[in-house]
């Protein structure tokens, strides 16, 4: 998917307007996305008690 | 044979056979019409069921994400807030901020790969436009907080809550939709 496209589907999302298969997309991408953002906050976690040991 | 038959209504055998081969014949092109409706309303059904199945397996991906939200909304709480994750995030040297690019980097392919093998997305090709999508659609996203270097301005959990609600409205607008067709 270009990011020309990924425009016009953002677009078409703002107006409510997407199909069933895009909301699916839609929901993938997000599901990834706060998959990855689990991973990033554990790391944070761990840094964050290195930071407080290393004080 | 050309003898007439049927009392009273001087009908010969071949007009007899005549009449009732039209009348077979228009029988026929019924069935075939019939036929071709039975045709339509079956892919019509095949195509409901098919958009019935993805829109299972869209609620199911709500539930999912909505499930992972608490889950990170828990953990950013735990760290003290998006505000601490910052400071963290600021307190790292160049060389950790770096070694944390490259393990984020690493999971990202996992993901990939994860998705790959659940044949998500429209097609393998469009994987990697999934993380673009997330980062457009939403104008404050966590996926910008994990690009890193990195920082957010503030509540992305607030702009994730608000695709999760119009991805669920969406879902409403179609259920709406099917039940007002079907009640005409």
């Amino acid at each position: 998917m270009t990011e020309e496209e990924i425009k016009i589907l953002s677009a078409r999302f703002e107006k409510g307007e997407t199909t069933v298969e895009e909301d699916l997309q839609i929901a993938t991408s997000l599901n990834a996305s706060l998959e990855l953002a689990k991973f990033f906050l554990h790391e944070i976690k761990v840094a964050k008690l290195r930071q407080e040991l290393n004080k | 044979m050309n003898e007439k038959i049927g009392i009273g209504r001087g009908i010969t055998g071949d007009e007899l056979e005549k009449q009732l081969q039209e009348e077979l014949g228009e029988t026929n092109s019924e069935n075939i019409e019939d036929n071709e409706q039975t045709v339509e309303v079956t892919n019509e059904s095949v195509e409901i069921k098919e958009e019935d199945k993805i829109e299972q397996e869209l609620s199911s991906q709500i539930d999912n994400v909505e499930k992972k939200f608490d889950s990170v909304e828990k953990s950013i709480a735990e760290i003290g807030g998006e505000e601490v994750v910052k400071q963290v995030l600021g307190n790292m040297s160049e060389e950790e901020q770096s070694a944390l690019q490259i393990k984020i980097e690493e999971q990202k392919k996992k993901i990939k790969e994860q998705l790959r093998v659940l044949k998500m997305g429209d097609n393998n090709s469009d994987i990697d436009g999934l993380w673009e999508t997330t980062k457009i659609l939403n104008s404050n996203p966590l996926s910008a907080v994990i690009g890193i270097p990195l920082f957010v301005t503030t509540g992305p959990l607030k702009g994730i809550q608000t695709l999760i609600r119009k991805i669920k409205l969406s879902v409403d607008k179609r259920k709406l939709k099917k039940m007002e067709n079907s009640n005409k």
